[in-house]
């Protein structure tokens, strides 16, 4: 009896102590996902507001930026880390929604122009991260660049 | 008698026993855990501000050739896409003078990483002092 009794106790420390384990292990594991796709997001804006701030080729002129094609890239340099994650690509000078208007697994990216500056957001929350209390696990990152401007 | 005793006080004591080893156990390993985020956030702030320096280097480029303007452009973009992190505070941006055609532009950032803004606070309660380095070089084909 008093055996049986030693090993159920046992089992019972080795639940609890393989829980705690487990909860340490994969927030470790959710925050190395959140860092490869904040360190994908900090790439793509940059590289977005590097497209943005150059000026557009067509008839609007080299003056112009180029906020439309902003977003998609940006969008392709995110999509291979955001696995199950919706990643609207707003509108020319469409800002994104604020953090808690966006649903979990929704990622809005948006290019807008304020004066001669240019800033192209990414905001949301990855569907990939596994919420921790205590932690926040959404995104809300923006490079903001000068335009590029050309005189005749 | 005594053995009785004994035998009757063995699972008290390892319950005592258990309970310090999950006490010791359960601390270290969220100082690990934290420790482990702490390092990821260090590395995660220096990738924002090499990002919004090389960004300040390239918007320094575009300026017009000989205008002081480079060095207001460069600061715009490095302030404007540093301030959007909580725990990275952007201190000065170095550098970054007058772009000459042919002639690269060099730019300094230097920011504050402050742990007390994340929950790593607990293991590292710090504000570390971060910096990134950037050069850039106008195109060959620009006019002015």
């Amino acid at each position: 009896m008093q055996r049986e009794q030693l090993r159920g106790q046992a089992m019972v420390e080795f639940s609890l102590v393989v829980g705690l384990f487990l909860i340490c292990l994969l927030g470790a594991v959710s925050a190395s996902v959140y860092t490869v796709q904040r360190s994908a997001a900090i790439t793509g804006v940059a590289a977005g507001a590097r497209i943005a701030a150059g000026g557009t080729t067509g008839e609007a002129g080299a003056n112009t930026p180029d906020l439309a094609d902003a977003t998609p890239a940006v969008g392709r340099i995110i999509a291979p880390v955001m696995a199950g994650t919706h990643i609207n690509q707003l509108k020319p000078s469409q800002n994104c929604r604020p953090t808690p208007a966006i649903p979990r697994g929704d990622i809005d990216i948006c290019a807008t122009q304020t004066g001669d500056m240019v800033t192209v957001r990414l905001r949301g929350k990855p569907a990939a991260a596994l919420p921790i209390p205590g932690l926040d696990w959404s995104l809300d990152l923006a490079a903001q660049v000068h335009a590029v401007t050309f005189e005749p | 008698m005594s053995s009785l005793t004994q035998r009757s006080s063995r699972p008290w004591r390892q319950q005592g026993q258990a309970l310090l080893e999950t006490a010791i156990t359960l601390p270290l390993m969220l100082l690990l855990l934290l420790g482990f985020l702490a390092v990821l956030v260090r590395v995660e702030a220096q990738i924002e501000l090499d990002t919004a320096t090389s960004l300040a280097a390239a918007a320094a480029v575009s300026a017009p050739v000989g205008s002081s303007l480079s060095s207001d452009y460069a600061t715009r973009t490095w302030v404007g896409t540093l301030r959007q992190s909580s725990y990275l505070k952007p201190t000065r941006l170095e550098g970054c003078g007058t772009y000459q055609p042919d002639q690269p532009v060099t730019c300094r950032g230097l920011a504050t990483l402050d742990y007390r803004q994340t929950p790593m606070a607990l293991v590292v309660p710090i504000s570390l002092a971060i910096d990134s380095t950037a050069t850039a070089r106008g195109s060959r084909y620009r006019s002015r």
